[in-house]
Formats: C-alpha cells, sequence, structure tokens
C-alpha cells in the first residue's frame, strides 16, 4: 500500500499523444491526474488547457495496451502503455463516481482481462469440436433421412433416367449376352420378392421393370442401384454366380432403394462440401474436395452394412438362406482380386479409403445377426 | 515549389506541433511497408469466444463479433509508429444487420410465397428475386463501403468515400453482370477495385487510379492460359488411365492432384498480379504512392497449408490462417513518401464545414459485407 502510493505520486502526469482530427500531427502532452474537476492536459511550457470530465468517452483497444478519450467527434487524446494505461484507468474509475463521464469502458477486454483464460478456450474448444463431430455423427444422416423421405418418387426416377441415359449414350453399357431364359427367371424371382412392400412408402421396393442386365466395360462383376429403385447387374456378375446367389445381391441392393441410400449419399456429400468449402472460405476450394471424398466414405460404408443387414431380413422373411449372401460376397471379393485394386493389402486403412467395408468384416456382421436370430 | 513551401502552404494551420524540421529539402523517396503485428494466440481467443456467442444467441451477436474482428485487425496495422484505429459501432451496426436479413427474408419470402406452378414461373420467380436483390445490394454495398472507411483512421484523420450511389449501381448491376461472360471478367474486375479505391478519401487527400487494361488482361490470359494446360494434363492423364488398365488409379489421381494444383496456381498468379496492378497505381494525393508486392508463390503457400491445416483442425486453424495471411498481406504494401515524417502532416478534412447531414447518414446504420 505504502509502495503503491509512493509510486502514485512520483506519477503526477500521464503522457498523452493528442489528435485534432485536422491533420496527421499528434502532439504530446501531459494529463494531469491530481485534478478531479477538469480534465487538465498540460504541454511542455506548462500551458494547459481543460475539459469537462461529462464530455469525455473512455474508450479502451482490443488487443493493445491502450486508451483513447474522446473529447469530442475528432478530437482525442491516446493513452499508450501497460502502466500509463492502469493509472489512467484508476484515476478515471476514481472521477466517474463522483462526475459520471459520457462513456467509460469500465469492463473493457482489458487487455486480456475480457478475453477468456486457457480453461475456457479449452472447454470451447472441446465443445466445438464435439459439436462438428455430433453434426457429423447424428445431425447430418438424421437431416440427410428426413429431406431424402421428402423428395417425391418421381425426382428420383427421373436422376436414374438422366443417369442410365447417359450411360447409355456413352456407349459404357451394351447389350447383355446372358440367355434371355435366365434373365426372365431372375425376374419372376424378384418380383416374388418385391411382393414384400415397402414399410414406409407402401410401395413395392422395386419393380421387374427396374432391373436391368447390362455388359459393363471395366467394372467387373458387379450390381449397383440408382436413387429412384433401378438396379443395373453386369453379366460378369450373373456368370459369376448361382442364382439364389444374385437374388441375395439384389436383395442388397433393393436394401439401398427402401432406405433411400442414393439420395442420402447425394445430400450429405453435398452439405460435407458445403461445410469445408464455408471453412476453407475464399482460400481454395479445390483443395477441399478430398477431404469431403474421404469423410463421405464412412456414411458410404455404413449403408452398406445397413444393406446387408436389410438383404438378410428380407431373404429370411422369403424363406430363403441369408448364407448365399456370405457366399456371394466371397465369389465379389475373389473376382475383385485379380482386379485392378491390390486387394492384397488388407490393412485398417485401406477400410478408412474404401467405399465399401472389409469383406471379411461384412461377413462376420452378417453371421453374427444370424446367430443372434437363431 | 519545394516541398517545405509546400508543407507550409498546404498545411498552414496544422504544421504548429509538426515533426517536420525547418529546413527539410526535397528527399528521394522512401518505402515504408505496413506491418501486421497480431499474435496469433490471442485473436485465436477472441474468435472461438466471437463464435461461441454468435451460436449462442442465434446470430445476433454477429454485429458486435465483426465489429471487436475489425478493431482487433485494424489496431494490429501499424505504418511506421502508428496503428491504424477503427471506430465502428456495433449498435449501428446491429441495426444495418436486422434490416438487411429484413429485405433479404422479404425477397425470400416474395418468391416463396408468389404461386408459380409451371416450370417457366418458377424460371420467372428466379428472375424476380435476382433483380429484386440486384437492386438493394448496391445500395448495402454503397452505405457499408462508406461507413466502414468513414470508420477507420490513421494517427486521428478519417478516411473517406466519396463514392456515388450511381456508380455503385453501375458496377453492380452493369459490370459484375458482364463478367458472366468470361472475359470480360477483368475488365469488371477493375471497375471494382476502382469503385473501392478511386473515390477514397484520406483527410483531405484524395486517392487517384489509374487502371492499366492492358496489362490486366496479360496477366489474365496468363493464367487462363495455365487453366488450359492444367486441362490438358487432367484429360491426358485421363486418357491414359483408360489405356493402362493396372495403373489408372494412379494416373487418376495424378490427374486430379495435378490439376488442382495447377489451377490453384493460376488463381494465385492472377490474384497476385492483378492486386499488384491495381494497388501500385494507387497515389495518394500528390506525394505519396502505394507499391503492392504480392509474389505468386508466397500466396500459393500460403493458400495450400492454410487449407490443409484449416482441413486436418475441422476449422480450429482459421483464426491462425487469417493472422498468416494478413501479415503477408500487409508486408507487401509499402507506402512510398518522401519521407516517415511525411506521414506525420498530412491534413484532415475540414472538419466543421463537412455536410451534417451526410455524416449522420453514414452513422445511422452500415451494412457490412466484407470478409
Amino acid at each position: 500500500m505504502i509502495f503503491h502510493s509512493i509510486f502514485l505520486g512520483n506519477q503526477m502526469q500521464i503522457p498523452v499523444l493528442m489528435f485534432d482530427g485536422r491533420s496527421t500531427s499528434g502532439v504530446a502532452l501531459w494529463l494531469d491526474v491530481t485534478n478531479h474537476f477538469y480534465c487538465v492536459l498540460k504541454n511542455e511550457e506548462g500551458f494547459s488547457a481543460t475539459f469537462a470530465f461529462s464530455r469525455l468517452r473512455v474508450e479502451a483497444a482490443v488487443s493493445l495496451h491502450e486508451l483513447t478519450v474522446w473529447l469530442d467527434d475528432h478530437q482525442f487524446f491516446v493513452i499508450h502503455g501497460e502502466l500509463a494505461v492502469s493509472q489512467a484507468l484508476r484515476f478515471f474509475n476514481q472521477v466517474h463516481q463522483k462526475t459520471p463521464l459520457k462513456q467509460l469502458d469500465k469492463n473493457t477486454i482489458w487487455n486480456m482481462k475480457w478475453l477468456p483464460t486457457i480453461r475456457w478456450v479449452l472447454v470451447m474448444t472441446c465443445v466445438f469440436l464435439a459439436g462438428i463431430w455430433g453434426i457429423y455423427r447424428w445431425v447430418l444422416p438424421w437431416g440427410a433421412y428426413k429431406i431424402a423421405k421428402q423428395i417425391p418418387a418421381s425426382v428420383a426416377l427421373s436422376l436414374d433416367k438422366a443417369t442410365l441415359d447417359t450411360l447409355r449414350a456413352s456407349s459404357d453399357l451394351q447389350a447383355s449376352l446372358i440367355p434371355v431364359e435366365r434373365q426372365s427367371r431372375i425376374r419372376e424371382r424378384v418380383s416374388a420378392l418385391g411382393i414384400s412392400t415397402s414399410p414406409s412408402t407402401g410401395m413395392p421396393l422395386t419393380s421387374s421393370e427396374q432391373l436391368w442386365f447390362y455388359r459393363v466395360d471395366g467394372m467387373g462383376a458387379n450390381a449397383f442401384a440408382l436413387p429412384g429403385g433401378n438396379v443395373v447387374v453386369t453379366d460378369e456378375l450373373m456368370s459369376a454366380m448361382s442364382d439364389d446367389q444374385v437374388i441375395a445381391v439384389l436383395a442388397h441392393e433393393f436394401g439401398h432403394v427402401e432406405l433411400k441410400h442414393g439420395l442420402r449419399g447425394i445430400i450429405t456429400q453435398s452439405s460435407i462440401t458445403l461445410f469445408f468449402g464455408f471453412l476453407v472460405g475464399d482460400v481454395s476450394s479445390l483443395l477441399a474436395v478430398a477431404p469431403t471424398l474421404l469423410l463421405a466414405q464412412k456414411y458410404s460404408r455404413e449403408f452398406e452394412r445397413e444393406a446387408d443387414a436389410f438383404a438378410v431380413r428380407t431373404l429370411q422373411t422369403h424363406g430363403q438362406d441369408p448364407r448365399r449372401l456370405i457366399e456371394a460376397l466371397q465369389v465379389l471379393e475373389k473376382s475383385h482380386q485379380t482386379d485392378v485394386i491390390a486387394r492384397s493389402s488388407q490393412a485398417a486403412w485401406i477400410d478408412v479409403l474404401s467405399s465399401h467395408p472389409d469383406v471379411a468384416q461384412r461377413v462376420s456382421l452378417i453371421e453374427k445377426a444370424l446367430n443372434t436370430k437363431q | 515549389m519545394s516541398l517545405r513551401v509546400f508543407l507550409y502552404v498546404t498545411f498552414r494551420d496544422d504544421c504548429m506541433f509538426s515533426d517536420v524540421p525547418e529546413h527539410q529539402e526535397m528527399q528521394p523517396m522512401q518505402p515504408i511497408a505496413l506491418e501486421f503485428k497480431a499474435d496469433s494466440w490471442i485473436y485465436f481467443r477472441l474468435w472461438i469466444t466471437n463464435l461461441w456467442l454468435i451460436v449462442i444467441t442465434l446470430g445476433l451477436y454477429f454485429p458486435w463479433a465483426k465489429a471487436r474482428k475489425i478493431k482487433f485487425f485494424h489496431e494490429n496495422t501499424w505504418l511506421h509508429d502508428s496503428h491504424f484505429v477503427s471506430t465502428i459501432n456495433p449498435r449501428s451496426m446491429f441495426k444495418g444487420f436486422l434490416l438487411v436479413n429484413f429485405i433479404v427474408l422479404m425477397i425470400g419470402l416474395v418468391v416463396v410465397l408468389l404461386p408459380a406452378e409451371t416450370r417457366s414461373d418458377q424460371f420467372k420467380m428466379q428472375l424476380l428475386s435476382v433483380s429484386l436483390f440486384l437492386l438493394v445490394f448496391p445500395w448495402f454495398y454503397h452505405r457499408g463501403l462508406r461507413y466502414r472507411l468513414h470508420n477507420t483512421s490513421y494517427r486521428g484523420v478519417r478516411f473517406s468515400s466519396n463514392v456515388s450511389l450511381k456508380t455503385c449501381y453501375q458496377v453492380f448491376c452493369f459490370w459484375a453482370m458482364t463478367s458472366f461472360v468470361f472475359f470480360f471478367y477483368p475488365l469488371s474486375f477493375a471497375r471494382f477495385r476502382e469503385l473501392q479505391l478511386k473515390y477514397t478519401r484520406f483527410g483531405s487527400t484524395s486517392f487517384s487510379l489509374e487502371s492499366n487494361l492492358g496489362t490486366l488482361y496479360k496477366i489474365f490470359f496468363k493464367a487462363f492460359a495455365l487453366g488450359v494446360v492444367a486441362m490438358l494434363v487432367l484429360i491426358a492423364l485421363f486418357v491414359s488411365s483408360a489405356v493402362t488398365g493396372s495403373l489408372a488409379p494412379i494416373l487418376i489421381g495424378a490427374g486430379v492432384v495435378s490439376f488442382s494444383v495447377l489451377t490453384q496456381w493460376a488463381i494465385c498468379y492472377w490474384r497476385a498480379n492483378a492486386n499488384n496492378l491495381m494497388l501500385s497505381t494507387v497515389g495518394i494525393g500528390p506525394h505519396l504512392y502505394l507499391q503492392s508486392k504480392l509474389t505468386t508463390k508466397e500466396l500459393f503457400k500460403l493458400y495450400v497449408t492454410n487449407t490443409i491445416l484449416i482441413v486436418l483442425t475441422l476449422g480450429l486453424f482459421i483464426p491462425f490462417a487469417s493472422i498468416r495471411l494478413a501479415k503477408y498481406k500487409a508486408n507487401s504494401l509499402v507506402v512510398w513518401c518522401p519521407s516517415p515524417d511525411f506521414l506525420k502532416v498530412l491534413s484532415g478534412a475540414q472538419v466543421n464545414q463537412d455536410s451534417a447531414i451526410g455524416e449522420s447518414l453514414v452513422d445511422d446504420f452500415s451494412f457490412d459485407f466484407s470478409g
């Protein structure tokens, strides 16, 4: 306390820099902190100017140790430096209790005091990250499902039509070489499966007219579902599998249709793109595409697992053996092993990058589901 | 006329306390670079607090957050021995914020509520909303620009803009529209930069700007050529991936990566050189002029590292990225002047004779769209 007053006693004047708004030339003056009746500024020669305290607006800088004291809209003086600012603040606070100033930033950011402490910053950062994770994990899939349900079937069908038309036009799709008898046999069995109507829409899951057999260059053994319920099966898949196995694969594809995976995929992917575009903002939108693809793959893998579960349920209700799906998956894996992607490296990171989960994992999940049912 | 006489004639009233030595002779021009001295850690704390307050208040805190951010950036930008100051008032920004949101909401409601069954009707509705927005946006921008500049000052002297509303309408309703025709883009870019800079004043000193459209187009075509090269590389690698089966994923990956890198480089090339060209022709009165020294390489490095780090940290790196970019941009902007002391004898606007109505209008509410 004693040191304190001695210290203040030495500092009866605080150096300020005054500007009048009419030129950039600042004047070095002294603020007299002993006078509580008027705001007195002195220059070196002892010349002084006085101002009424009630006119003053005291503003604090956001991140600097700096006070700006406005005399009117144009004239002001600046107090700079940690020590000078703390003294001036103490002075103005004392004055303010007697004659209120026009404005006094009391709880000023004070320098750093207003800014949150490290503990709060950590809390906010963690909640921020948790929030983003929650949105990614739950809010986005839920929202996408809600939106996908609102989209009328006609829109999804027109999407299908456009996709199929472009594929046909680019001559990627060629007429199937599978015997017509086998095709119609599969169609019949599909119609039999399709009797089960979709629980959500009450419509048949898919019709045999929406099943397409094509020879597709460079795709290998594969089957894929479009958002509107059209399913394409390649010749290579047909020739690699028995009818039962093909039906199991188709049940999986109907799962994608019933659970609206196509539309949900489009919605989630575009929202992630938007989010990263927003994050990176002005910087570069091109580079933001990579993480989008990476994150969207997770949903895609979840969709596969969901479709597997759906296929198992459907096959069971129609009195067919769900183990055909496991066989079909193994056949697919074998046929792709000779293919482009080196499947030998079944390291964990492949699962992160791939759109389909590891086959062994899928098989074990299906078997687990079967065991719990029995 | 010697500098001393010039100073005496121009700043007769204001030289009382000036630090300019009495017998100063005309000196060669000196470069003074702007400096951005912010502490990233402090800015991170400020940013995350602002973010949370905006989220908690459902967006209503936005003007206050914006004001604090602008004040932070201004007061950390130094020229010689003084920093810039922003005197924006969040309350007036809030009024503008509410009005803008209200008007945009109304435009949206008009479009949603008016019946539109057929495709052509829907198209008409979209056209209506776009034109309604075009009708109000130049006005928003005009008010925002004037407010922002009026509330930016250096050593007590305010900037201002005497840009007319008509010019804003010309730039946004005509020149901005022409940029949809690809090769008009540089022209519309130049008009936009002129709108921002040409009508600016610092105190009583006017900015001047001469756009060199020939050079601007040269830069544009070089960037465009680089974009074409990027496209060709992408196509070449895709075609070759179709031919060679086993290397396909690697070739497609290489194609995508080289395409993104090359186009990003082209964008940086355009940004750096176009901004250098426009800013380097800016004169402030007869004795000061600006020079911008952005380089494609540095800008590219900053953009790429910032993007990667922002994505990896899910956005937490954003404040650090803004500080890095602001530091680089400030450092590459140089003010040439006869001497550093010259910055201390510039005169302000004639405070009391300025139209009081104009000022109160500027102060009434503001719109803010910039970063």
